[in-house]
């Protein structure tokens, strides 16, 4: 390879240090999405969502067919039980996502010895930790937001064309902030697991672990007693479960209905602590 | 920035160390050193002196225990920042995604550096067509022999047109004709304005490239200054080869206060004065030692480094 056939000449632009954020989520975004699987796992998991279309079609179409009309399906609101199924689904969807394509977010850095390209660049680590939040996000959100977003779009405009726009438009809008935290949630556990090792296998074999064996404990707990909603306490999906069945259908439990919330702040503070852990020392890592 | 003349490094009592249950382990204390901005510096020492540490703490990747320091007038740790937008580094390690293209790679390390997008994109293509990676830049770095890894390192070191490159091993794993031309892209780099930090063990390529040296050894600097000074500091350096017994006379000269090394067959010794020759000749001839060669050598940047380490070990021993 010959080399100088091309001057070296200086850089003499501006530079921004307000912009690495969203720099490092743009390209972990690309990162992921260059992944064969990525595209792959998006693909079949994309068939959860569709169905959901097909249904709000089916659901229009009922209330407008004659059949629709003689019964008492359109005398009340629809209730918001598809929405927190589709969010439950969602959360499944997601998790496997992160499991495919997403766990290796800050152990690929690691293992890649990758942080001493970012930190010798004029970026903070607050910068790093957030790009890195955003571009996990932009994945997620891919099989949780944007399908819920079209879903509930779909579902206010035919509903505004019958006398229930109004709770539909809540049920969607509480839907999708609903989405938007559990994605974030998740996405903030993963990178905590992440951010422990510089191995991915044992990231995913972590994620499976913590939604697995938390919902065999929620099962077996449901079991014995006798399906109380308590035992949803003991895991993260039957936490997210709890909230939306709170917050979207008003329901009442024989425990303070801020436990499910408060678990998984809790959760969530445990994953980012441990991000922030191993972004504030670099030492041994850099 | 600080105020009156800016010097490229100027470090006071620098200290690093790392807590142990024997107490505090210093990987370097109580550096001191200042260099003005002309010149180009080596940072030389054995494996595990605290090269890459050193370099690591001046981009305030590590921090640091103790003293002050300053890159290109900005201080340590408050402007890392500026500093790291000033210069430029090209790590010892393969830190890149294996996923990613040269391209990709280099551009993104514009974009981090804060260079707007297009332009990184446009950056990267001149840089990486500069360092010989024609074709080669659409590939993915999985793909990449030593040789073109270490010029992507290098490209995207140089991408955002620092003022001055931390190099830390640049020539490490390359075979000879790629070494040649690593060494030529950074005198090249070098003749067109920017400031180079070379930290390395192969002491040729310093010479080839640096003017200025620090010298390290477990965690302190044995020497800190010009090349040529170091070269010409009015010691006699003398090339020994024995018959049967270089062992031998290595110990017995080391017994008498001699500065000797061995360096493959042959024994250097530094001497203070010219004179102190005729000493180590009757030695010899008193415990028997043939001798096949004995003659004056030029005192290289090697024979000074080596020189230098072993006072330095034996004043700590």
């Amino acid at each position: 390879m010959a080399i100088h056939e091309q001057n070296y000449v200086r850089y003499e632009g501006v530079l921004r240090t307000d912009r690495a954020a969203w720099t490092i989520a743009r390209a972990s975004l690309r990162t992921y999405w260059g992944l064969t699987r990525t595209k792959i796992v998006l693909l079949i998991l994309w068939l959860m969502p569709l169905l959901f279309i097909i249904g709000v079609f089916g659901e229009y179409a009922l209330t407008n067919s004659s059949v629709g009309q003689l019964t008492d399906s359109v005398k009340s609101a629809p209730g918001a039980g598809p929405v927190t199924w589709f969010i439950q689904l969602s959360m499944i969807s997601l998790a496997l996502l992160l499991m495919s394509s997403g766990c290796g977010v800050i152990s690929d850095d690691l293992r890649y010895k990758t942080f001493q390209l970012y930190f010798s660049k004029p970026i903070s680590r607050l910068q790093y930790g957030i790009g890195k939040f955003l571009g996990l996000f932009a994945l997620g959100s891919l099989i949780t937001i944007v399908p819920g977003f079209m879903i509930g779009a779909l579902r206010v405009v035919f509903a505004m064309r019958t006398d229930f726009g109004e709770v539909i438009a809540k049920q969607v809008g509480i839907g999708m902030l609903l989405l938007t935290c559990a994605t974030a949630l998740f996405c903030i556990i993963v990178m905590g697991i992440s951010a422990l090792t510089e191995h991915t296998r044992y990231v995913v074999l972590s994620w499976l672990g913590l939604l697995i064996v938390p919902s065999l404990l929620n099962s077996i707990i449901s079991l014995a007693s006798e399906q109380n909603p308590a035992s949803d306490l003991v895991s993260i999906t039957g936490n997210i479960w709890l909230v939306s069945q709170i917050t979207l259908m008003d329901q009442s439990y024989d425990f303070p209905v801020v436990a499910p919330f408060i678990i998984l702040l809790a959760v969530c503070g445990l994953g980012a602590a441990s991000l922030a852990r191993r972004i504030s020392r670099l030492e041994g890592v850099a | 920035m600080e105020e009156g003349v800016v010097t490229m490094i100027r470090i006071e009592n620098l200290t690093k160390s790392y807590p142990s249950k024997m107490g505090p382990q210093y990987i370097f204390k109580n550096l001191n050193f200042d260099f003005p901005t002309e010149n180009n510096v080596a940072i030389l020492g054995k494996n595990g002196a605290g090269k890459s540490t050193l370099i690591k703490t001046l981009l305030g990747l590590l921090d640091f225990h103790g003293g002050r320091a300053s890159v290109l007038g900005y201080q340590l740790p408050q402007q890392k920042v500026e500093i790291r937008q000033a210069i430029g580094y090209m790590p010892e390690n393969d830190c890149y995604l294996p996923y990613m293209t040269a391209i990709e790679y280099v551009s993104f390390g514009g974009e981090l550096t804060g260079m707007p997008r297009k332009e990184a994109f446009r950056r990267a293509h001149e840089i990486l067509y500069y360092v010989g990676l024609k074709e080669a830049r659409y590939r993915k770095l999985a793909g990449f022999s030593t040789g073109m890894k270490q010029r992507v390192k290098l490209a995207q070191a140089l991408v955002h047109g620092p003022r001055l490159v931390f190099l830390d091993e640049p020539t490490n794993g390359l075979d000879p004709k790629g070494r040649d031309e690593m060494l030529q892209l950074i005198n090249d780099v070098k003749a067109r304005g920017v400031n180079i930090v070379l930290s390395s063990h192969i002491l040729s390529d310093v010479e080839q490239v640096c003017d200025s040296v620090i010298m390290m050894n477990q965690g302190e600097i044995v020497y800190s200054g010009a090349i040529n000074t170091l070269k010409d500091d009015g010691k006699f350096v003398l090339e020994i080869m024995t018959r049967d017994k270089p062992d031998e006379l290595l110990e017995l000269l080391k017994k008498h206060s001699f500065n000797a090394v061995q360096q493959g067959l042959k024994l250097k010794v530094t001497l203070d004065r010219k004179d102190d020759s005729q000493e180590i000749l009757k030695l010899t001839r008193e415990h028997d030692i043939q001798l096949r060669h004995f003659m004056p050598a030029e005192l290289t940047l090697e024979a000074a480094f080596l020189g230098l380490i072993d006072e330095h070990n034996t004043t700590h021993a």
